[in-house]
């Protein structure tokens, strides 16, 4: 296969760990909690896209759906949950895995929980788009108008997020909050209500990303874990303190999977992920944009 | 506006730092809070400031009882604390750290935010030639300036300083603390100013107030203090 | 300075005396109950090693791990490995499980004690997924199928009278008595104490003269030691060694069992392999009258909520809050 054909291949999925990346980092960076629920909110605000889609037939208000339940379901489990636990972690043995626990206990919950609504088959997804390669100059690529639709939608979402967080006030106040709260509260800015604000944002994000990677995938309660262990992937790949990182991290972690799929075959893109998360972690633990001394909570 | 202090009394888990404090805080004068280290003068501000819980007294700014009020709120009541250490953002630029403390004011009064960044631009001008830069390249007489400015933006009634001069050089600390005066003059705001460095803290002041491992041990004129020789060998060491 | 307390606990010898009459007990134990029942307790047997595992893991070397089912499945396919290819006697192949899990584990140790936090619970929770993706991708490895693991029938002149849900109740039982009395005498131990000294503050430990990464690598050898023979264990229960008796919701399911039983402490291994196994059999006596699906989810979402409650409001296992109820400490 043509090795370019194979990196356009890696583009679209790549922009998907991107997303789930941009979603964990997110609220790493405001809350220094890694939020490995984010599959089962991401997943849940799918299954809702589904439902509505399902409901209606069409595609746009069910994406609308999926994205809104995701900023509310962010919203609900930071006002909560993650205050609860925020504020009772103690300086006891399990304090510093507590978060991570609670977040998996709420992993748990959703699983359980879209079961019970929505049941354990898997389920097809709709497209908006053709999802068969596009054809130019008479060749096909493995890029879809599926695939162009995906990126499109991501580039967007970015450089929204990125003119949020860069040019407004609220940006700047979610900035500041993550990375100094106390001087962002002296200032007068409500940082619980930044936060909530920042666990909705990647609620939305998480969500987005979900509906955006469904059609590709069948889907069932515990489908979208493979996507959370690739957008964590991403996420330290390109530092865990840097969104730009994040993004980097998971066109670099798409068009790397990419390759290894293409040229050694499918079953190997799991171990390939993983190894490339253990070498991260052992060589560069901050990351391709982290800061130093980021490798300890 | 006046603040009034009435008995307060705070803990820092076993540790008693402020005992049964009671004093006020005149309008519109620089009030400097001296003693040595540990004397409980940060964690009083903090208490004010909201951000630490008194466990028995009260604080009141005219009617306003503060020690019910959430931080946030409180800066809304027109007191701004700039806590000690030169609290910068460090990782935002200049100008994003003086937008920041105009962020609360952003949607009801844009205008006079715009015109308070600019009046502090006027009054720390090396901080109008780093606009741009990061927060992090700045000297530490900048960053204090900067988180001083900062403050200012919010327009503050009582503005609350935590050993601005911890650090600095001699001659900005001098620099800053003409800076102050001139400003207190100028606006009429009334300052808080906890130091270490009690000269040069009462020198600027008019009422001071002395603290010793969490007792007043006196609230008075600021020249009168001074003029205390013996006082000032007991609980100043000098 | 670590000041060595007489310690009220049991000796060693004590113990084994201890881990003695309970077996008996068992034995005997075991000829009354329902089959149903004895194949549950192998179950529980088989969690509680497991269990263990965590608890020395994270609650005595303080390393958050979600990926106890790889070291499971590292001994377990080891053990089965070794039997289709080499013929080897079942009873040697337990050995085999704990050695092979504990070489990989010293492997894992070695970089994963490095990190902490996040990092160190992403790289644990990508070893709980790759690990049984390799097992699906390698042929050897039985694929998707697995490999099958029986452990037999009781020998010659017992098969008879002892059903094979008894032999194999006895041979976790076994292993968990062993695993329990072995993790009691570790954590009494000098090795028990460095674990504790490292957790609480690594530059002190270090000034002390431990050296903390040895320790640290040593934790990750001797946890999935255990966890190895848990997958072994587990393995026997099922008959059969694959991918997906190994998944992601195992090593959570561990985690869970290991927080609500008390993650300080061994003692508590056995009540939370205990919840684990029994609060989806509550369920099943339910299924007539409410639907199939809330008796296959439910007791998942009861389990993570007693997880995510238990973790906001005893973090220490539900054990120590009632003791700090009990005596009722006041912080100053």
């Amino acid at each position: 296969m043509d090795f370019l054909n194979i990196v356009i291949a890696g583009v679209s999925i790549g922009a998907i760990y991107s997303l789930m990346a941009f979603a964990l980092i997110l609220v790493w960076r405001s809350t220094r909690i890694v939020n490995f629920a984010q599959a089962g909110q991401a997943a849940f605000s799918t299954y809702v896209g589904l439902s509505i889609e399902t409901a209606t037939g069409n595609y746009w208000i069910a994406l609308l759906a999926a994205v809104l339940s995701g900023v509310i379901i962010g919203a609900i489990v930071e006002v909560v949950i993650v205050r609860f636990i925020v504020k009772h972690s103690t300086s006891a043995a399990t304090a510093a895995v507590a978060p991570v626990i609670a977040m998996l206990g709420l992993l748990g919950i959703f699983q359980g929980l879209m079961g019970l609504i929505w049941g354990g088959e898997y389920q097809a997804y709709p497209t908006a788009f053709a999802r068969e390669g596009l054809i130019i100059a008479g060749n096909q690529i493995p890029f879809s108008p599926s695939d162009l639709f995906v990126l499109v939608v991501v580039v967007v979402a970015m450089s929204v997020a990125a003119l949020v967080f860069q040019k407004t006030s609220l940006g700047l106040a979610m900035r500041a909050a993550a990375f100094a709260p106390e001087v962002t509260r002296l200032s007068g800015i409500r940082v619980s209500r930044i936060r909530t604000l920042g666990w909705a944002f990647a609620g939305g994000a998480g969500g987005l990303a979900g509906v955006l990677v469904a059609p590709s995938t069948f889907i069932a309660p515990n489908s979208f874990d493979l996507l959370l262990v690739f957008g964590f992937t991403a996420a330290v790949i390109g530092g865990l303190d840097s969104l730009v990182g994040g993004v980097l991290g998971g066109l670099a972690l798409g068009i790397g999977l990419a390759v290894v799929t293409g040229y050694l075959g499918g079953s190997f893109t799991f171990m390939t992920a993983f190894v490339l998360l253990i070498i991260v972690l052992l060589i560069r633990p901050q990351g391709i944009l982290g800061a130093r001394g980021a490798r300890r909570a | 506006m006046t603040l009034r202090v009435r008995g307060l009394t705070i803990d820092h888990g076993a540790i008693r730092a402020l005992s049964n404090a009671t004093f006020n805080i005149p309008k519109g004068s620089i009030t400097a809070v001296i003693g040595a280290n540990g004397a409980g003068k940060s964690t009083l501000l903090r208490t004010i400031s909201g951000l630490k819980r008194a466990t028995s007294g009260s604080i009141l700014w005219d009617e306003i009882a503060l020690d019910q009020l959430q931080t946030e709120q409180i800066v809304r009541t027109g007191i701004v604390h700039v806590p000690e250490g030169r609290s910068v953002v460090t990782e935002l630029t200049v100008a994003e750290n003086l937008a920041l403390g105009g962020v609360w004011r952003q949607r009801t009064n844009k205008s006079d935010v715009l015109a308070a960044i600019s009046e502090v631009y006027q009054l720390f001008p090396r901080l109008a030639e780093r606009q741009k830069q990061r927060a992090d390249t700045l000297s530490g007489g900048e960053r204090q300036m900067l988180a001083i400015g900062r403050g200012l933006i919010s327009r503050p009634q009582l503005l609350l300083l935590d050993e601005p001069s911890l650090g600095l050089a001699p001659l900005v600390v001098e620099q800053i603390f003409q800076t102050l005066s001139k400003l207190q003059q100028s606006t009429g705001m009334t300052i808080l100013l906890v130091e270490q460095n009690a000269m040069s803290a009462l020198r600027i002041a008019s009422q001071g107030i002395v603290l010793d491992q969490g007792r007043v041990v006196i609230a008075d004129n600021a020249k009168a203090i001074m003029n205390d020789t013996a006082l000032r060998h007991a609980y100043l060491g000098y | 300075m670590l000041v060595v307390r007489k310690s009220h606990a049991p000796s060693a010898t004590k113990r084994v005396l201890l881990a003695l009459v309970i077996a008996i007990i068992l034995f005997f134990a075991s000829n009354l109950v329902d089959e149903y029942r004895i194949f549950q307790a192998a179950q529980v047997a088989a969690y509680l090693v497991a269990i263990i595992s965590i608890v020395l893991l994270t609650g005595f070397s303080g390393q958050i791990t979600l990926g106890q089912g790889a070291f499971m499945a590292v001994g377990a396919y080891s053990a089965a490995l070794v039997v289709q290819e080499f013929g080897l006697p079942i009873w040697s192949t337990f050995f085999i499980a704990v050695i092979a899990a504990a070489l990989f584990g010293a492997i894992v140790g070695i970089s994963a004690a490095r990190l902490s936090g996040p990092y160190l619970a992403g790289a644990t929770l990508a070893l709980a997924v790759g690990i049984p993706a390799l097992a699906n991708a390698v042929p050897i490895l039985g694929g998707e199928q697995g490999l099958s693991f029986d452990v037999g029938l009781a020998p010659g002149k017992y098969a008879d009278t002892i059903s094979p849900y008894q032999w194999l109740f006895w041979i976790c039982a076994l292993c968990a008595i062993i695993a329990v009395v072995a993790a009691a005498n570790l954590t009494s131990s000098g090795l028990g104490r460095q674990w504790r000294a490292v957790r609480a503050n690594e530059t002190a430990a270090a000034l002390s003269g431990i050296n903390p990464a040895r320790s640290k690598i040593l934790a990750f050898m001797v946890s999935s030691g255990f966890a190895g023979l848990a997958g072994v264990s587990f393995s026997a229960t099922v008959g059969l060694v694959s991918p997906s008796g190994f998944t992601l919701s195992l090593s959570f399911l561990l985690l869970t069992g290991a927080i609500l039983g008390g993650i300080s402490h061994i003692s508590g291994a056995l009540g939370g392999a205990i919840i684990i196994v029994i609060i989806p059999t509550i369920f099943e006596s339910w299924t007539e009258e409410a639907s199939l699906s809330v008796a296959t989810y439910l007791p998942g979402i009861i389990v993570s909520a007693l997880l995510l409650l238990s973790i906001a409001f005893a973090p220490e296992g539900p054990s120590e809050a009632l003791h700090k109820l009990r005596h009722r400490r006041r912080e100053p």
